[in-house]
């Protein structure tokens, strides 16, 4: 049994410019080559692997329909190892339907997500770390984003990754060789654990940047909430500068939740607007709050807004003391601000909000741009984006169980543990790093990486 | 070439430490087993260090002790000096080390081997007969063939070997014995390659040259200890061991002589181990130590020969002379028999199973320094394992394989069928992922019973290790007594708690013997640390259970390196353990999982595509 062949549309759905056609496996060739004639009437098997050339579509009947560019490209020298075939055809979706439909009429299987990424990993092209990276790049949503995916496909985390680890095995090998050989090796140098502590405070610098590295790569979702018309739209709207939720004077108006993306400060944000919080009867409304409520616990910044003339009731207060207790991110905003002096003191909205709030108009523009700020800082931290940082929430995992059994192992030395202890601990810090690059990597591991990847990368 | 027509159901070639264990198991469990050696006087002799255990190979022992093995009997038998090595590095490395009287060891495995009926025969095997694959008999030099369904080969360092002084060197065997010759041809004839590895020994000193005000005594722990579970501890003192330092002289003569050095002149071409290495190699590779300890040991109450630990050298006589003159208390010092280096052949051991039977011919086993190791425990846990499974195959039954989290013996074989090992490989802890899980003193609670389904253990062992269990079982519910509302148990998990601090309010302590209390104190304070290692065990233990479908054709799994391809073919394992058992290496795993994902996804349809 050999290897299926596999097709699928690898640039988004919609009327874009081109749209790529890719089928890798051992019948790609032949596959493409069954709607696809070249001017010269040759096979499309004769073609020079890695050189472009111009095609006709052609239907069942053998009447062609367009013209393509052909890249002809032959294992295991192509990206996914295998011969891989790609065909740019013009314009919208039509063609290259038409197109993929009869790859896989002459025998070739619609790829699933990640598929073709998978298959370079399996086939040894890239290491899973930059099989991460190919999803970041393909999805950076802004010029950080992309500066940062484009460190890990060229592999710098895992560099680092590995200096780490050839520091931690000397260390490792230092406390070993003291038990293997007592007669040999006199004592334990202190150094051994001083590399131990280096590292460990070069790993926590690292995952300091975490947020900021989560950010850059899958956004930061920020979610309006508060009562119904306070202005959530409204500021919803001016955040993005664009009209895209409908705004009324009644209460009650926004039922769905909606999602933009947009750029603040260099990070990808995932704005959301939800429904105004409230009791209610009416049955639409119902699941819209619920669905707010959901919105809200599953976003990493609640912006909650009231109107500034009504000021906080104690539904409010109940509802911003209840996510802070959850160590979530509350901003309050005391909205419409151009309308009269705030009804509650700073003071007290220093108290509420744990020292986080904005005066803000979707009026005038005015607090917009601290808004903005306030959120980004919480991710950015005074950091430059520009610089390495972990860019997914696996990455970020492993680094974080690799710190905490470096700390481990440097506490159960000063607490007098016995040294058989120190090198479990740090072992299991050099199998967490492990994990990191791929070394070391669980089926689990593998599926929740390439699940990410959408069909056709 | 008439056959005798003499038949076993074993044969075993060799009377080293592996040849000894491996008749006797397959005695014990009932089969006929005869002892083919080059000299019938030379059994379990110790050609290098009379010592057994240290760290990585007390554990060994033990294990060997569990499954109902001779080799720590033996050492209870003959032990001069017993102490504790890595006591304060804690209890996963914490080893025994017996200095042992080498003719009163070998002695008691010679009434072993009489008692269990081995035959002993002398000659020189030269040819193995085999007929379909399968192994059918030995022939000797003389022409003589024995006959056996299952041959176990315990060559040690005696293939080819030859032996290097300084510029002389001899097809010879270590205590001027011959050197094995033909059956190295006769095993490439049957497909099996062979390496080259190098070992050394140290100069032996007169006795009554050495003056030994000059040295530091050495002397045994002074608390009640013993190798074997059927042993009573005790203490083992003898005036047998000092100690002292190399000095500059000692460095300044070796480096003066490095071009006579056959370890650099290029005389030796075999690869020496690193972790034994000779005093000439720590003097050039760690020139900055301006000193090195040695341990001087007595050979035997009955032999006037002192063994210096710490001395293995292959440099000319005269040098070594010069060398031994330099240090503390030997100015007078008169060499026996000069240190030597050694070259024998070995077989790349991937080329053996998990159960140590040879993967080209059935029933052919091999075990010890014939495999790459060194050490004469680990030569001597092969032979228990080759000894178990030559006997018990014969009677249709499973060979017995033990993985890495169950024993250091796992950890061993699983490293050498799966790794190909460039230098002579010798049991560290650092080896074991497990160490915490694989101690000494719970190698019975680990072993015994598998030892007893297979037929090892006799009811003596069996009924010792019943009580061994009762008294732990008491000890651990002692431990669950609450002192100011929380239990002992809890209490222990700290550094500097111990469980003699509760002797006023557990008066129940006091009924058990030390060795439990210490066990279960043990326990209880790493408790932690051993349940995540049994954690991963187990982890572990799940992925490698996983079945590999006989329908998967290694040929079309795309991705696998050449390698793993052979090997899948090779062995054609059932299971995900299995193929990392044999030596696919990690990343092939997963490629082949996530083929087995995709074989899955497509069901039964298969041949599509
Ligand atoms: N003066 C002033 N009026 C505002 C401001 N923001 C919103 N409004 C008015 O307040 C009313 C409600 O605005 P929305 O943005 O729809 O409020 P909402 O919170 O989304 O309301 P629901 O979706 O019903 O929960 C509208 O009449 C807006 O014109 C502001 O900044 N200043
Ligand atoms: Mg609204």
């Amino acid at each position: 049994m050999k290897e299926e062949t596999i097709a699928a549309i690898a640039t988004p759905p919609g009327t874009g410019g081109i749209s790529i056609v890719r089928v890798s496996g051992p019948d790609a060739v032949l596959a493409a080559g069954k709607t696809l004639r070249l001017r010269s009437g040759a096979p499309l098997s004769s073609v020079r692997p890695w050189t472009v050339r111009l095609a006709s579509v052609v239907d069942r009947e053998g009447v062609a329909i367009d013209e393509a560019l052909v890249l002809v490209m032959r294992g295991p020298r192509s990206y996914t190892g295998e011969d891989l075939v790609e065909v740019q055809c013009h314009g919208g979706s039509l063609v290259s339907q038409k197109v993929l439909a009869s790859v896989l009429e002459a025998g070739a299987r619609h790829a699933e997500p990640g598929e073709f990424t998978r298959r370079a990993f399996l086939n040894g092209r890239i290491t899973l770390e930059e099989a991460e990276a190919v999803l970041e790049v393909v999805n950076a949503p802004t010029e950080y984003a992309l500066s940062q995916a484009g460190r890990r496909l060229r592999g710098e985390l895992g560099a680092r990754v590995r200096k780490w680890e050839t520091r931690l095995y000397s260390a490792l090998a230092a406390l070993q060789a003291s038990a293997d050989f007592p007669e040999d090796v006199d004592e334990v140098s202190s150094h051994a654990m001083g590399e131990v502590l280096s590292v460990h405070k070069e790993i926590a610098a690292l995952l300091d940047r975490a947020p900021l590295g989560l950010a850059l790569s899958c956004g930061i979702e920020a979610c309006l909430v508060g009562p119904p018309n306070a202005g959530k739209s409204s500021l919803f709207n001016a955040l993005l500068a664009a009209d895209r939720a409908i705004v009324t004077e009644v209460p009650g108006t926004t039922r769905d939740v909606l999602r933009e993306t947009t750029e603040w400060d260099g990070l990808p944000v995932i704005l959301l607007d939800t429904a105004g919080l409230r009791q209610t009867s009416d049955v639409v409304e119902i699941i819209g709050v619920e669905r707010a409520e959901r919105a809200a616990s599953e976003s990493e910044v609640i912006i909650y807004v009231f109107d500034s003339a009504l000021g906080l009731g104690s539904e409010d207060r109940d509802w911003i003391g209840k996510w802070l207790k959850q160590g979530r991110r509350v901003l309050l905003v005391a909205g419409k601000s151009d309308a009269g002096a705030c009804k509650v003191s700073e003071s007290e909205m220093n108290e509420v909000a744990g020292g986080a709030f904005v005066l803000a108009s979707a009026v005038t523009g005015a607090g917009l741009e601290e808004i903005k700020k306030r959120v980004t800082d919480w991710f950015r931290r005074g950091q430059d984006p520009r610089l390495l940082s972990p860019g997914s929430a696996r990455q970020v995992d492993c680094l974080r169980r690799a710190s905490s059994s470096l700390g481990e192992a440097l506490s159960r030395r000063s607490e007098g543990w016995t040294e058989d202890v120190v090198v479990l601990c740090l072992e299991e810090a050099l199998k967490a790093l492990a994990e990191l690059t791929g070394k070391d990597v669980s089926e689990e591991t593998l599926e929740q990486v390439f699940a990410r990847f959408c069909v056709g990368k | 070439m008439t056959g005798s027509g003499e038949r076993f159901d074993i044969l075993v070639v060799g009377s080293g430490h592996a040849a000894v264990e491996a008749a006797l198991a397959g005695s014990r469990l009932g089969r006929s087993v005869c002892v083919v050696t080059l000299d019938t006087g030379n059994i379990a002799g110790m050609p290098c260090n009379p010592a057994i255990g240290g760290p990585g190979k007390a554990q060994i022992v033990s294990e060997i002790d569990a499954l109902g093995g001779e080799m720590a009997l033996a050492v209870d038998g003959s032990t001069v000096e017993l102490r504790v090595l890595n006591a304060s590095k804690g209890p996963a490395v914490q080893s025994l080390r017996a200095q042992v009287d080498k003719r009163a060891y070998a002695r008691h495995m010679r009434e072993a081997l009489s008692r269990a009926g081995v035959v002993l025969r002398q000659g020189m095997v030269t040819d193995l007969s085999v007929s379909e694959g399968a192994v059918q008999g030995i022939v000797l030099s003389n022409g003589d063939r024995v006959r056996a369904p299952r041959v176990v080969l315990c060559t040690g360092v005696y293939l080819e070997s030859r032996i290097i002084v300084g510029d002389v060197v001899e097809d010879s065997g270590p205590l001027g014995e011959p050197s094995a010759k033909g059956l190295s041809e006769s095993l490439k004839r049957l497909g099996i390659s062979l390496g080259r590895f190098k070992t050394g020994t140290s100069p032996r000193i007169a006795r009554d040259s050495i003056h030994w005000e000059e040295l530091r005594r050495e002397t045994g722990s002074d608390i009640p200890l013993a190798f074997s579970f059927l042993s009573r501890p005790r203490v083992w003192q003898n005036d047998a061991c000092y100690s002292t330092y190399t000095n500059e002289e000692t460095h300044r003569i070796i480096s003066a002589n490095r071009h006579r050095a056959p370890m650099f002149n290029g005389t030796i071409e075999g690869t020496g181990p690193r972790y034994c290495p000779s005093i000439e190699d720590k003097v050039f590779r760690f020139a900055e130590r301006k000193r090195h300890q040695i341990f001087l040991e007595m050979e035997s109450r009955d032999s006037h020969e002192v063994y210096i630990l710490g001395l293995s050298t292959s440099l000319p006589v005269d040098v070594q002379v010069a060398m031994v003159h330099s240090l503390p208390g030997m100015k007078d010092a008169r060499i026996i028999k000069p240190g030597y280096a050694i070259e024998y052949d070995c077989i790349a051991s991937n080329q053996i199973k998990p159960s140590l039977e040879t993967v080209a011919i059935k029933g052919l086993y091999c075990a010890g320094q014939i495999n790459g190791t060194s050490g004469y425990e680990e030569a001597a846990a092969q032979g228990l394992i080759a000894g178990i499974n030559a006997a018990i195959t014969l009677e249709g039954r499973d060979p017995v394989v033990l993985e890495r989290h169950e024993a250091y013996i796992g950890v061993l074989i699983d490293d050498l069928v799966t790794n190909v090992i460039d230098e002579p490989y010798r049991m560290l802890t650092s080896r074991c992922e497990y160490r915490l899980l694989l101690r000494q003193h719970n190698a019975d609670q680990r072993l015994t019973p598998l030892g007893r389904r297979v037929g090892l253990v006799s009811d003596r062992r069996w009924r010792v290790f019943q009580e061994k269990k009762t008294m732990l079982d008491r000890g651990r519910e002692l431990l669950g007594t609450k002192v100011d509302g929380i239990e002992v148990r809890d209490r222990l998990r700290t550094p500097d708690v111990h469980l003699e601090d509760f002797a006023p309010v557990l008066p129940g302590l006091a009924g058990l013997p030390e060795d439990i209390k210490a066990e279960v104190e043990l326990e209880a304070k790493y408790s932690g640390f051993i349940k995540r290692q049994e954690r991963e065990a187990q982890r572990l233990r799940r992925y490698s259970s996983k079945r590999i479908p006989a329908r998967l054709s290694p040929a079309d799994v795309p991705g696998l390196s050449r390698e793993a391809r052979d090997k899948l073919e090779k062995y054609a394992p059932s299971t995900i353990g299995r193929a990392l058992e044999v030596g696919v290496s990690p990343s092939d795993v997963l490629i082949l999982l996530a083929y087995m994902k995709d074989l899955g996804a497509r069901g039964g349809q298969g041949g599509d595509g």
